[in-house]
């Protein structure tokens, strides 16, 4: 039981002393810190892997043998109930060389090989038609054009409809329109009948990262020879490497916002990759060769669901693979990016070691209130006592304090959270203009905007642990309190 | 004297007092351990960069820079100690009977590259360029597995039966199963211009046999290039053309002038290169210039982190106004009395001025002297934490680092000092202000 | 003949201090009836004082009983005994003991909210508060309902304690020198109410005292010395 007397003392005691509100203002002030420091880190955290997201296929198998045909599997995983849509998926690597005068630089002996911005590229086979029903394919042209017009302050690209185009067969080897590709062939001094009429188009396109586009700026049917080496089919004895040129066409820039995918890899037809790697689709014996396949779930999958179905996946097609071949993988979006992620979450966990002890000294604070409380009021301790207080209903006077400190606490800070988060773009700005003072310096962040999130069970859990915290360092004092003598506790002075 | 009696006496007599000391203490902990574990690391990969980059580089040069030209250039720089040519190429590896893997998830694969047949080609005089960077140190280190080393390092790139050799990481090495004498196909292309005039990429097979590895201590560096001879790259790639050269590598003598040197230098290569048309291209840039973007990224998570600590202190700063205040509070009669003695009101402040001082300097010297100790046995703390909690404090891996890095920089401390000496004045006094401003007769009176 | 509404038999208390017990109480035996006005009559450190926290529940007797209404009551759980505090005896101090920080009103009120749940919280705050408002104008100090403690005279503040001593209408009164911070006038205007009331309500009343001539406005005088009783004589 709790008696009536405790909350209505505690309430009392608080209202008389102007230093439990510097006990609210430090929990507010640590609840109000734990909200937007850990909302500017979630935005940016979570801005990074929802980009990330976007660049993945929801599931992928991969680690496949060499050789894998897309045929073969096809069957097998579209009969599981998570898989919605299959895409075939090749990669390889080769270097990408500009006809015109390149601007590509030499390469440079200290770039890291990851942020290659030259001539490398990873190639990435798709068929496109496929892809689109998969990822987001389709909307990372639009990015594209807006991420340069965000970044230039105009328009640098105009739409881009290489993927609107409505023949299938165009659609798949991204071909760019006949008429583009007669100028960019006059214009370049290649083979070209006299006039454009009659004329169709015979380079397949290749998108390019944005990235890309400071050292290499194209326009659209623009020839681009790509390089590569290929390896003949492994009979019984060695493979033989070969190099591989074939023509392209320039069709369009592309942004994930996966900075790692951006700055590595060269979208181009399945169809033309394969025939670099000896797989030309007019031979008679040849496969349908990937190296992955690109998964879309069913939207609204549980994790366990989809946990479930990649294990089913993985065995099905585990099933049709030569025996002697290692074990694939079938990956979700996040097992795709693993390494990318856990360097991000690394730095997260850093940020919340700090937090938690802001929190920890934020409990001092309401311990220090609390404590001075008891010691100023020993000799009410013993009056209550004496007017009938039971132990338990005096340290709970102590301890009701402690709540009201804590609820209040959380509640000016998670209402202060809310509103700063809110703003804290406005706010920001206004300072840098008008006291030059950069709260969260734009160069930290190398975006246009503070990226912010607050998520609500964050501002739950951190307002309920403040409640909690304060309660669980008022415990002490109210104990000391409960387990005063009042004939001592009367005669303190 | 009375006055830094009673400072004590109250003190000593209020345990509650330690714990605005300890949260000041906690705060200039974090502060010196976060920050330390941060100039650290930055300190660190400096120096692995640093080890793997030549003082100065001259790199873009334009295609018809010739290195003869350069050199004798070059000579009349004062502070140059030596310089070597570079042609810097690409190409893929590939093993004879080998097919090599598809390349890694963009996602998935090591952060700092190494594992994906592509690479650097780095054409490179050997004797020059141990002389101009640390390649010598780079085929004899240590680390480097005997069976794994260079047989003669004065010819490291010296071919073997007429095959020219070719130097690779040891990551790689020991990744890839590769021995020295085993032999491998770079593959890459170069745009060559047909009689008629125009350009067209042509395909080029080199092959080559291995000489061994190299180590320097930047894992990023040794993923992603490999060493051959500059006679290879000239005779495969530009037509025999024993003059060319893409880039320049130059020691310095006295670091401290680098800056200065690198600008002259890159007035020098304009001048030696520019044929009349302002189009002279070419640049000389310090190995910190050259791995700017790298070396900025660390250097804003600190800052980042440095604001986040502040908050600490604040938090801290509220603990001890908390304390402060109540010992005011608590201690009205006494106030009374010593006004009452005669006691003048600056003396009455003074004496809970000293009490939050003492505070704070006692917060001060704690802090620091067991965030030092932190800070210097941090990898101690990691492995324990590790142990206890399976908790891993720092990807060292991630980083190619042994132990987690740390530097204490005095002056950090001295800031992080200061900054808790403010603090400890304003939240003292508040209250001791409030305790001067007390009239006696209320304060004797006490409720 | 009905039991002593308080009574003690055999009391010792020996406080310790360091290594040392000293005694403070040596064997007393007690007690008081329905109605009757008691001193406890001795010089200082007779252990009078502690005789009444003993009485009152307030502090543990070493040896011996403690009995209500002829209950043995010492050895009853803590909470018990917190709520026999409450609703058997009240307390009233040479130094008030009022909480600083609540009005006259409030203090008086907090005694009925001693022992009730939070659970009707308000109900019960608004009966503890029309009770208290009642009784402090029997004490005289209607228009004094709204000062805190440190605007009141001694006297005022007396009144108020023992107002807050009779809210939970006790059948004992525990008076720990009541007048002795006072000045004579307004000494005698306390006991004048204090007795009053007792009348009126019929209480036991137990009065720890070193003045003689207030000793003798009671019933009974119980003489104390180091920790034993004395005497015990009717007032004539």
């Amino acid at each position: 039981m709790i008696p009536a007397f405790s909350p209505f003392l505690a309430v009392r005691y608080l209202l008389t002393r102007p230093i439990v509100a510097l006990g609210i203002v430090g929990v507010a002030f640590s609840v109000w810190a734990m909200l937007v420091v850990d909302a500017v880190f979630t935005g940016f955290v979570g801005d990074i892997r929802d980009d990330v997201q976007r660049s993945t296929a929801g599931l992928l198998v991969t680690d496949l043998p060499h050789e894998t045909s897309y045929e073969q599997l096809q069957a097998a995983i579209e009969a599981d109930p998570v898989v919605l849509h299959t895409a075939p998926r090749l990669r390889h690597y080769g270097m990408l060389q500009a006809l015109r005068e390149s601007r590509i630089p030499i390469a440079s002996s200290e770039v890291d090989f990851n942020h290659m911005e030259g001539g490398f590229a990873l190639l990435l086979g798709i068929d496109p038609a496929r892809e689109m029903q998969v990822t987001g394919l389709a909307t990372w042209l639009p990015r594209a054009e807006k991420v340069l017009e965000q970044k230039y302050g105009r328009p640098i690209l105009n739409p881009q409809t290489i993927l609107q185009e409505p023949d299938p067969e165009r659609l798949s080897l991204m071909k760019v329109p006949d008429a583009t590709e007669w100028t960019q062939r006059e214009r370049n001094g290649l083979p070209h009948p006299p006039t454009p009429e009659n004329f169709r188009s015979e380079w397949p396109g290749i998108l390019l990262s944005y990235r890309r586009l400071p050292i290499l700026p194209m326009r659209v049917g623009e020839p681009l020879d790509l390089l590569s080496a290929g390896f003949q089919p492994a009979g019984q004895g060695e493979p033989t490497v070969r190099t591989t040129k074939v023509a392209l066409a320039f069709a369009g820039y592309f942004a994930t916002g996966h900075r790692l995918f951006d700055e590595t890899t060269a979208i181009l037809p399945i169809e033309t990759l394969r025939a670099q790697l000896g797989q030309h689709i007019s031979d008679p014996g040849s496969i349908d060769i990937v190296t992955d396949i690109a998964i879309r779930p069913h939207d609204g999958l549980s994790k366990d669901e989809l946990r479930a179905g990649q294990l089913r996946i993985q065995a099905a097609v585990q099933k049709l693979l030569p025996p002697t071949s290692k074990p694939c993988s079938v990956l979700d979006w996040e097992q795709q990016n693993e390494v990318f992620l856990n360097a991000v979450a690394h730095e997260h966990s850093m940020m919340q070691f700090v937090l938690f002890v802001v929190m920890l000294v934020a409990a001092f604070v309401i311990y220090a209130t609390l404590h001075m409380m008891v010691v100023q009021k020993w000799k009410d301790i013993g009056i209550l006592a004496a007017i009938g207080g039971s132990p338990r209903g005096i340290g709970l006077v102590f301890l009701a304090g402690g709540l009201v400190i804590g609820t209040l606490g959380a509640i000016f800070g998670t209402g202060f959270g809310l509103l700063s988060v809110h703003y804290l773009n406005d706010v920001n700005d206004y300072l840098a203009r008008e006291f030059q003072v950069e709260l969260f310096p734009k160069s930290l962040f190398d975006l246009p905007r503070i990226p912010c999130r607050l998520e609500t069970s964050w501002a739950i859990e951190v307002a309920l642990g403040a409640i909690f915290l304060a309660l669980l360092v008022a415990f002490v004092p109210a104990r000391k309190a409960s387990r005063m003598n009042p004939v001592k506790a009367l005669s303190y002075e | 004297m009375y006055r830094l009696f009673l400072a004590i006496r109250y003190l000593l007599t209020r345990p509650i007092n330690l714990l605005g000391m300890f949260g000041i203490a906690l705060s200039v902990w974090a502060l010196v351990v976060v920050v330390s574990l941060f100039s650290g690391f930055i300190a660190t990969v400096e120096e692995h960069v640093h080890s793997a980059s030549a003082d100065v580089s001259v790199s873009n040069l334009p295609a018809w820079a010739k290195w003869s030209k350069l050199r004798a250039a070059l000579a009349d720089e004062p502070n140059l100690s030596a310089m070597a040519p570079r042609l810097v190429h690409y190409g893929l590896i590939h093993h004879p009977g080998k097919r090599p893997a598809p390349p890694p998830l963009p996602g998935r694969t090591a952060l700092h590259g190494g594992d994906q047949p592509f690479l650097f080609v780095l054409g490179i005089h050997a004797a020059e360029e141990a002389a101009a960077t640390g390649f010598g140190g780079w085929i004899t280190d240590p680390d480097i597995a005997p069976e794994l080393r260079v047989k003669d390092p004065q010819n490291a790139l010296a071919p073997q039966h007429g095959v020219p050799s070719v130097l690779l990481g040891v990551e790689r090495m020991r990744a890839e199963g590769l021995r020295p004498g085993d032999t491998l196909v770079l593959t890459t292309g170069v745009l060559r211009t047909a009689p008629d005039g125009t350009k067209s990429p042509q395909q080029v097979q080199i092959p080559l046999v291995i000489a061994g590895a190299y180590k320097t201590k930047h894992g990023g560096f040794d993923g992603n290039n490999l060493f051959v001879d500059i006679g290879t790259l000239q005779q495969e790639l530009l037509e025999g053309d024993t003059d060319a050269v893409h880039e320049i590598a130059i020691a310095v003598r006295d670091e401290s002038q680098l800056d200065e040197t690198a600008d002259r230098i890159a007035r020098i290569v304009h001048r030696a290169v520019d044929r009349g048309d302002q189009m002279a291209r070419g640049t000389a840039q310090t190995w910190r210039e050259k791995n700017l973007a790298f070396l900025q990224s660390v250097e804003h998570q600190r800052a980042l982190l440095k604001i986040v600590l502040i908050v600490i202190m604040v938090t801290a700063a509220f603990l001890m106004l908390a304390t402060l205040s109540m010992m005011v509070t608590e201690k009205t009669s006494d106030i009374g009395i010593l006004t009452a003695m005669g006691g003048t009101p600056l003396g009455v402040t003074s004496v809970f001025l000293a009490c939050g001082l003492t505070i704070t300097a006692i917060g001060v010297l704690l802090g620091i002297g067991v965030g030092s100790l932190t800070a210097i046995y941090l990898e101690e703390v990691r492995q324990a934490l590790l142990w206890a909690f399976g908790i891993d404090l720092f990807p060292l891996q991630v980083y190619n680092l042994d132990r987690v890095p740390c530097h204490i920089d005095p002056l950090w401390l001295v800031q992080v000092a200061g900054m808790a000496f403010g603090t400890g004045f304003v939240v003292s006094v508040l209250p001791a202000l409030r305790a001067a401003l007390y009239d006696p007769l209320i304060s004797l009176r006490g409720t | 003949m009905t039991p002593p509404v308080l009574a003690a038999s055999g009391i010792t208390k020996n406080y310790r201090l360091g290594k040392q017990s000293i005694p403070v109480l040596r064997g007393v035996d007690l007690a008081v009836q329905q109605g009757e006005i008691l001193a406890l009559l001795g010089a200082s450190g007779a252990g009078k004082s502690t005789l009444l926290h003993v009485l009152g529940l307030l502090d543990q007797p070493t040896t011996g009983e403690i009995l209500f209404d002829g209950e043995p009551v010492q050895n009853l759980p803590v909470r018990e005994r917190a709520r026999l505090r409450h609703s058997h005896t009240g307390f009233v101090f040479q130094f008030y003991h009022l909480i600083p920080e609540l009005t006259a009103l409030q203090n008086v009120m907090l005694a009925g909210m001693m022992t009730k749940s939070v659970l009707q919280y308000w109900a019960i705050r608004k009966q503890a508060r029309r009770e208290a408002t009642e009784i402090l104008e029997q004490v005289g100090l209607a228009d004094r309902l709204k000062h805190r403690p440190s605007e009141l005279s001694g006297g005022e503040r007396q009144r108020v304690a023992i107002a807050r001593a009779l809210l939970a209408r006790p059948r004992v009164i525990l008076a720990d020198e009541p007048t002795g911070n006072l000045d004579s006038t307004t000494a005698d205007g306390v006991v004048d109410l204090m007795f009053r009331i007792q009348k009126e309500r019929n209480l036991a009343f137990v009065l720890v005292t070193h003045d003689e001539d207030l000793a003798q406005r009671a019933d009974r005088i119980v003489r104390m010395k180091d920790g034993v009783v004395l005497s015990s004589a009717a007032v004539r």
